[in-house]
């Protein structure tokens, strides 16, 4: 009941973000259609981001309580997070190119997402390399949170190596007035919801799945 | 490392694959002696970090071939030594790593990259490189594909350690103060401290598994 219940939500969420991002809201003066990709690639980012946190918030909690649904829990996020990340960067990508005229430049907030990405496909190909068990778990656990550590440097190291992103426009770190009409931060805070409400269901669905695997592999 | 000294194995293997990789870049480019700093440098710490990180792999699985780990842990002596024993090997092999790889590059390229910025780059490099290596090494050489999962697990994670090292080799290449140079061995210094006391603290615990 809470399922379907929850399913309907998060299909009418993501319905009527489709709705308000190719017809309700208005076209950005500026930049034109492709600024619509916003809506795509800002929820993306944050449900990727999201993940990343999350994974190292329940490695740590794996490795305290050394209880296995920590660890299945991380799995999921790691891989729901990687996917997120791979639709990020690519339409991160695909908005570049005609807004700043190149496909990637080695700005900082790029560089780290892009380093975070291999990080934790180096981890998820590490789950799948090393020998399944307790010590597999244990070690997945330290990884992610060694990366979690990085993530911070990275930052600095990127922000040293050159500072040309386009500043912050919305939320609690603009850091100037935002350029967004209302239209467009309701449209944004839309997407963001629908996506954050797929998100939770596709790292529950395969929380579950990874859960009876690992009940039938015992 | 006595294994290693009777054997030369990982230093043929560093000396061949660093020149191998320094060749590549130079039989590529149409005019070597032209090459601008940036790409220098670049070829310098992609030669050290691929060669390096070929190298340790061969490292670790001789170690395990040899279960030569667990004879050590057999000593009576703190587990934070063995690491730190690790790193200290590791460390002069990446440094004979780069000395091959700089006198390889200034004669293929015909150019100087040795500056007093490559000096200090080279140490803060080294000491982050070996902690991580060291670490990812152990864990891999359990696994199967060891060489390609440290290759993996290490690169993404000594991403500002290369980014440091490239800067500072820049600087020297073009003959010019560093930009924030300040800022840049904080960093390595940062990354160096921060690696150093988590994974020696983290080290016990992976040996336990």
């Amino acid at each position: 009941m809470l399922r379907n219940l929850y399913l309907i939500i998060s299909g009418a969420a993501l319905l009527l973000s489709v709705w308000m991002i190719f017809i309700w809201v208005p076209t950005e003066v500026n930049q034109g259609l492709i600024q619509r990709i916003l809506y795509i690639h800002v929820p993306f980012a944050w449900a990727s981001m999201v993940a990343i946190i999350a994974v190292a918030i329940t490695s740590l909690m794996f490795l305290i309580t050394k209880k296995i649904h920590w660890d299945n829990l991380a799995q999921s996020l790691a891989e729901v997070g990687v996917v997120s990340a791979v639709v990020m960067l690519f339409s991160g990508i695909v908005w570049a190119k005609p807004v700043w005229g190149i496909w990637w430049t080695g700005e900082a907030k790029l560089t780290t997402a892009l380093i975070l990405f291999l990080i934790y496909c180096a981890y998820l190909v590490f789950r799948n390399y090393f020998p399944p068990g307790g010590a597999r778990n244990r070690i997945a656990a330290i990884i992610a949170l060694i990366g979690a550590i990085d993530s911070p440097i990275i930052y600095y190291a990127a922000q040293i190596w050159q500072q040309n992103h386009p500043q912050v426009v919305v939320g609690p770190l603009a850091t100037q007035e935002s350029s967004l009409s209302s239209e467009m931060v309701i449209t944004l805070l839309t997407c963001v919801l629908a996506v954050t409400l797929m998100f939770i269901g596709i790292v529950w669905v395969q929380y579950k799945t990874i859960s009876r695997k690992g009940l039938k592999n015992v | 490392m006595l294994i290693e000294l009777k054997s030369k194995e990982i230093v043929v293997t560093i000396t061949l694959f660093s020149l191998l990789v320094v060749s590549i870049f130079a039989v590529t480019s149409s005019n070597p002696s032209n090459l601008s700093a940036e790409i220098g440098s670049g070829i310098i710490w992609a030669s050290i970090v691929f060669s390096g990180s070929i190298a340790m792999s061969k490292f670790f699985s001789h170690e395990e071939k040899n279960e030569t780990l667990n004879a050590v842990l057999l000593m009576p002596v703190p587990i934070e030594l063995i690491f730190f024993g690790k790193i200290l090997s590791l460390f002069l092999f990446l440094t004979i790593s780069e000395c091959l790889i700089i006198t390889a590059f200034s004669i293929l390229f015909n150019s100087n990259p040795l500056s007093i910025y490559i000096l200090i780059a080279i140490p803060v490099f080294n000491l982050g490189f070996s902690c991580v290596v060291t670490f990812f090494g152990i864990i891999s050489s359990k696994s199967r594909s060891n060489e390609i999962l440290l290759t993996l697990l290490l690169i993404p994670i000594i991403i500002p350690l290369i980014m440091f090292a490239t800067e500072l080799t820049r600087a020297g290449l073009e003959g010019i103060a560093s930009q924030n140079f300040n800022l840049w061995l904080s960093l390595g210094i940062l990354f160096d401290i921060v690696f150093l006391v988590v994974l020696t603290f983290l080290f016990g615990k992976i040996i336990e598994q």
